[in-house]
């Protein structure tokens, strides 16, 4: 989604292989090998004004987060969110497990999520 | 808190005498630790790798020994995979190329052998997720 977002089409094979993604998943910061698809990557810790500050200019940040911290599942793994909006009760992420396009979190919920994993965050820039 | 003594032979049976003596300083907390595992297992093995709850090792240098565990969704239960210990004085990871190659090890020749995953399924929200919430504001801007 976050590729797609800045015009890039990868296919899932390709991203796959790029993120040397194993049965058991790969390290975060493989993110950062997406800059071979000419693209800048942005990989930190932050803090919620961090999201919101790129948020603010159109950059949906990925976030790792640990589900048992999350309200609209009952899965205790750990996984990773596109935060796509933010106000002041809610963070709104896209998880791709799930269906809907966009899911409202309340704020602690999302902070006691992200907290789990570090509040590490990646940004994908055109 | 939980302490384990390191490297104590103690007969099965018997008579069992343990002095200990131990003298140091304890810089990182159990919770730091556990964070500092968490983001090394994040960034260095997996991002579908967790970190438990640390206990202290009582050894000639003393640690933190925090389990590493990972979960699949739609499997229940979560398989430990091996611990990851931090020195209590510098928080630093001890051996971490060891500690990496011994968990990949356990992941490949323990867990997965015994792992059966269902089938993806995207999840739907639960019915009343969006109705329990407070009255959400219909502007605000969705980047998608």
């Amino acid at each position: 989604m976050a590729l797609s977002y800045i015009g890039h089409s990868v296919s899932y094979p390709q991203l796959l292989k790029i993120l040397n993604i194993q049965w058991f998943g790969a390290p975060f910061s493989n993110v950062k090998l997406l800059e071979q698809l000419g693209i800048r990557v942005i990989f930190q810790q932050g803090t919620l004004e961090s999201l919101y500050n790129h948020l603010s200019d159109n950059s949906p940040p990925i976030v790792p987060v640990f589900t048992g911290e999350l309200p609209y599942t009952s899965e205790s793994t750990n996984h990773a969110v596109v935060v796509v909006g933010m106000t002041d009760n809610y963070i709104y992420v896209n998880d791709p497990a799930v269906r809907t396009d966009f899911i409202p979190l309340p704020h602690g919920d999302f902070e006691l999520a992200w907290l789990e994993r570090g509040e590490y965050y990646a940004v994908l820039l055109p | 808190m939980h302490v384990i003594l390191d490297n104590y032979p103690i007969p099965e049976q018997g008579q069992v005498n343990i002095n200990v003596h131990f003298s140091f300083e304890i810089n990182i907390d159990a919770l730091e630790a556990r964070k500092v595992v968490s983001s090394w297992l994040l960034n260095e093995i997996s991002y579908m790798i967790g970190a438990g709850k640390a206990t202290l090792v009582l050894s000639q240098r003393p640690t933190w020994r925090v389990p590493a565990w990972i979960a699949f969704p739609g499997v229940p239960q979560k398989n430990i995979v091996g611990v990851v210990d931090v020195d209590v004085q510098t928080g630093e990871i001890i051996n971490p190329n060891e500690s990496k190659a011994k968990l990949e090890s356990h992941l490949e020749e323990t867990v997965k052998p015994g792992l059966t995953l269902p089938e993806f399924v995207l999840q739907e929200l639960p019915h009343n997720y969006m109705m329990e919430l407070d009255p959400i504001p219909q502007s605000f801007e969705r980047l998608n």
